[in-house]
């Protein structure tokens, strides 16, 4: 299977269809006017706070599709799954690839483990789709992908997960005690709280558990849903937007991006 | 004291879902009269965020309808993924570390 091909086929056809047709004025999704040669280029602005809603799409695209394409540090190449079973299987086998490699200390490496689990099993539970998942999980040098300021941490652990289902605001509005929620950044943002789910059942502990990871860490954070994103930066408050003003830009589904710098031996 | 043996109760390593988590519930009940309910994670290579959070929701059920609220949980050898912790206190519980490595979970009352 050719990952990289696969992801943009698959994971983001919807988000680049949409950029394309809603913002035909711009030529940033062709790359000729938004040229990016490397991983660090497209983290780099990334981080910045300044970028624009469609950008970030975008570079979310490039960001993992690059991550697909680095060979010899892929704890797990872009990889198709369907079922809460073939989510545990990855699971486990990144658990492994995390605990052989000795990449970071014992803790730093079931937190990357557990928030690939948690994205994972929740694509696999609530997208409710016959369509394909698709996970990654990649560690880099921090030093060469992050800013200056990011030097401290030595490696950087990228884990993504996407799908094409009914998306987090649809699944969350299933519950009627958030049928109200109707802007999806306003959905989004609430299912990260403890106990917020899509269900009757009043049980949720995944997204929660996966911001304070990210925050703990300084991480970064983007889930793109339905209309809107939620982006935790450099470790801060998680914040809510819309893909775009009037609501041009979609993602069927649900694409989420956690990055956690890290150093390579000491206690995170 | 009778331990929950995860590995052998669930035939498997890798311990994420909240069903799967209810799978241990019987064993668990069981286990409570002896007053600690001890889950073995022997064998067991990581427990996840769903799972360990529907046991302590399984342990806060057992404490409710049994009025026992000096009931622990015990985890023999502590799961990996330390930031598990963190679910303890939004549960209303709170947990112990021994020298051996295992967690002790009960109401905050009972320490």
């Amino acid at each position: 299977m050719s990952g990289a091909s696969t992801w943009t086929r698959g994971c983001f056809s919807a988000i680049s269809y949409n950029c394309r047709m809603h913002d035909s004025n711009r030529n940033d999704f062709d790359g000729s006017s938004f040229r990016l040669e490397s991983l660090a280029d497209c983290l780099e602005r990334w981080l910045r706070p300044d970028i624009a809603a469609t950008d970030l799409v975008f570079l979310v695209q490039r960001v993992l599709g690059k991550a697909s394409r680095m060979h010899g540090r892929d704890l797990l190449p872009l990889t198709e799954f369907r079922t809460e079973s073939e989510a545990d299987a990855l699971w486990e086998k990144v658990a492994i690839g995390l605990d052989e490699r000795g990449l970071g200390p014992g803790n730093v490496r079931t937190d990357v483990d557990a928030v690939f689990e948690e994205l994972a099993l929740n694509a696999a539970q609530h997208s409710r789709t016959t369509a394909s998942c698709y996970g990654i999980v990649n560690v880099c040098d921090a030093h060469s992908m992050l800013p200056s300021q990011r030097t401290e941490a030595e490696l950087l652990y990228i884990v993504g997960i996407s799908d094409q289902g009914v998306g987090i605001p649809n699944s969350l509005r299933d519950n009627p005690l958030y049928a109200e929620l109707t802007a999806d950044r306003d959905a989004i943002l609430r299912a990260t709280d403890m106990d917020v789910t899509g269900t009757r059942s009043q049980r949720g502990a995944g997204l929660h558990h996966v911001i304070e990871r990210v925050r703990a860490y300084r991480g970064e954070l983007l889930i793109i849903s339905g209309h809107g994103f939620l982006r935790v930066s450099a470790g801060g408050d998680p914040r809510a937007h819309d893909l775009s003003e009037n609501n041009s830009l979609y993602h069927r589904g649900t694409t989420v991006l956690a990055m956690l710098p890290v150093p390579a031996l000491e206690s995170a | 004291m009778v331990a929950v043996e995860l590995l052998r109760e669930s035939g498997t390593r890798m311990l994420g879902t909240r069903p799967a988590a209810r799978a241990m519930e019987p064993a668990m009940r069981a286990a409570s009269g002896s007053g600690i309910i001890t889950l073995d994670t022997s064998g067991v290579r990581r427990i996840g965020v769903s799972f360990f959070d529907e046991a302590l929701l399984i342990f806060n059920e057992i404490v409710a309808e049994t009025g026992n609220r000096e009931l622990r949980l015990v985890y023999h050898q502590a799961p990996p993924t330390e930031s598990l912790k963190n679910l303890v206190e939004n549960r209303g519980l709170a947990l112990a570390e021994t020298d051996a490595g295992d967690w002790i979970i009960s109401r905050p009352e009972a320490f």
